[in-house]
């Protein structure tokens, strides 16, 4: 039997303020690979709330064990909860579990940092990093960690899949960026990106600060959104500019698309 | 203390110290006490993100569905929640990841864990994991398998029960006294049988002999594991570090034995690679 349809629920009007919620989710939001450890008057700054409320909030989430007290000092840390509440997300992400092997073994045949993206309002969010074990991590690198969606493959190649409108935003945000002295090129480089893609399913965007090359191309998730997969190599590493790589990188992408419907269609029988 | 105490009362202790006066006080309770019911809201979708209803959470989390209805409406406006329309369920977004689990899960103590935790499940061809405590099971965060490893079911996001496996007797042998007493009952209440009061003792006596414990899989008679504890720094908890092999190439004690001594140097050499090496800057 076919289930009632429900429409999304909407927040009435009058309750779409800040709320205490959004306040101390945006507190957590604060906690970074690169930010460990926050005092109090960093995060009443950053919220820009006053103190008290500040110490309101994270007594809140420290009770509820989402943060913890360093010692007695007035810094905090994150604690068990939000680790819990991430593994909950990634352990029922069907995208997360059936991309893993084929990405697997993408990264062991050309040793890459390979990572699993999608879009989010604050950048290109890493669901899922891998590594061959002849290289070392990436610093910082791994789920929850965000990569900025001008300037890299991993953005371009989200853009490629939208529609014009959120295209031509995004173009017209370069172009003011270049404007303002900016990283000129960007646009040029984009446009390029398009044209891999549109050819080869593939784009590739060089990183010459840190001595890296970015190839990334997107994956039909089959449920009407798109993830997409992004392999980092050195600069010097021949494997970055060779056809097999890029080539093996798009069948990678369609693999995990090939993977999810077949796991739809079985779920769908049973 | 009363995790969900906050949803009753509506307040925190601690933050009386810096307002005082009726109209403060109750300003105070409903501050937090929105935030309070929306974290317990959230944790009702552990440990798997299951897609819930507005009635099922309100059942889970205790809370009348018109208020359980005004929290889902704002995670999801938040981008925190999914909303599966055919079913009218919710589940958990990818968002959550960015509500500070990278500073943990992206730390260059776990990354460079995980990598003496590759290296070691190669060497010795088993399959390795690193696990937290959830309540009374033990969740896998980062597993690794040398080849001969391969078809044991264990996978990044598995939970084992405490008492069905080494790494949750490890856990339990590595706490205080009392707090160790407390888990214990509440692991007798959860699985009943689990573990005899006997096999119990015999994990706190391997653990201060050895520095590890070693138990047959209760669910895999086939499997045999060995965990001990790791404490990574910047992590509030212990964590456990837990190998598993098919129980017929360690027959022999003397075997578990030196399984055992190997767990305990990986873990001993992660500590100090950690305590020497200052992490590497952002690139």
């Amino acid at each position: 039997m076919r289930r009632r349809t429900s429409v999304p629920p909407v927040l009435p009007q009058e309750l779409r303020k800040v709320s205490s919620l959004e306040r101390g989710l945006e507190i957590l939001r604060c906690f970074t690979a690169s930010e460990q450890i926050l005092g109090v008057n960093a995060i009443a700054g950053r919220l820009s709330i006053p103190r008290p409320s500040a110490l309101r909030l994270l007594a809140t989430l420290c009770e509820a064990r989402y943060l913890a007290r360093v010692g007695m000092s007035e810094q905090y840390r994150i604690h068990s909860e939000a680790i819990l509440l991430g593994q909950a997300f990634l352990s029922g992400s069907t995208l997360v579990r059936r991309a893993r092997p084929v990405l697997q073994a993408f990264v062991d045949r050309f040793q890459s940092h390979t990572v699993l993206c999608v879009p989010r309002p604050e950048g290109m969010l890493t669901l899922l990093y891998l590594h061959s074990k002849a290289v070392r991590a990436k610093p910082r690198m791994g789920p929850g960690s965000i990569f900025a969606p001008e300037n890299t493959a991993v953005g371009h190649a989200w853009l490629w899949t939208e529609g014009p409108e959120v295209q031509s935003e995004f173009l017209a945000r370069l172009r003011r960026a270049e404007g303002e002295g900016g990283d000129r090129g960007g646009v040029a480089e984009l446009f390029q990106s398009f044209h891999d893609l549109e050819r080869n399913g593939v784009c590739t965007v060089q990183d010459r600060r840190r001595g890296t090359s970015m190839s990334a191309a997107s994956i039909d998730v089959n449920d009407g959104s798109r993830a997409i997969v992004a392999s980092i190599l050195n600069l010097g590493d021949q494997a970055a500019t060779s056809v097999a790589y890029r080539l093996g990188l798009r069948d990678a992408a369609e693999n995990v698309a090939d993977v999810l419907l077949r796991h739809q269609q079985l779920s769908r029988n049973e | 203390m009363n995790r969900n105490s906050n949803l009753e009362r509506g307040h925190s202790g601690s933050s009386r110290t810096t307002r005082s006066g009726e109209e403060d006080v109750a300003k105070d309770g409903s501050e937090v006490r929105v935030l309070a019911r929306g974290l317990a809201v959230v944790r009702a979708f552990r440990p798997r993100n299951a897609a819930l209803t507005n009635s099922e959470l309100s059942a889970l989390v205790g809370l009348p569905r018109s208020t359980i209805s005004r929290i889902t409406a704002m995670l999801l406006q938040l981008g925190y929640l999914e909303y599966q329309i055919e079913q009218a369920r919710y589940r958990l977004s990818a968002s959550v990841l960015t509500l500070g689990f990278s500073s943990i899960v992206t730390s260059y103590a776990r990354q460079l864990a995980q990598e003496h935790m590759h290296r070691f499940a190669e060497a010795n061809d088993l399959l390795i994991v690193l696990a937290v405590r959830d309540g009374v099971v033990m969740a896998c965060q980062s597993v690794f398998r040398g080849r001969g490893a391969l078809t044991i079911r264990m996978e990044e996001g598995s939970r084992i029960a405490l008492p069905h496996g080494a790494m949750g007797r490890a856990w339990l042998a590595s706490l205080a006294p009392k707090p160790r007493e407390a888990l214990w009952q509440e692991v007798q209440k959860v699985y009943p049988g689990g573990m005899s009061r006997n096999e119990f003792e015999d994990a706190l006596r391997q653990y201060s002999r050895r520095g590890f414990c070693a138990a047959v899989s209760k669910l895999e008679p086939d499997l045999l594991g060995i965990a001990t504890t790791l404490q990574l720094p910047g992590e509030l908890e212990m964590c456990v570090l837990g190998c598993a092999v098919p129980a017929f190439r360690y027959r022999q004690g003397s075997s578990q034995e030196e399984l055992g001594r190997k767990l305990v140097g990986l873990r001993d050499a992660i500590t100090q690679a950690l305590a020497v090496i200052d992490p590497p800057k952002e690139d």
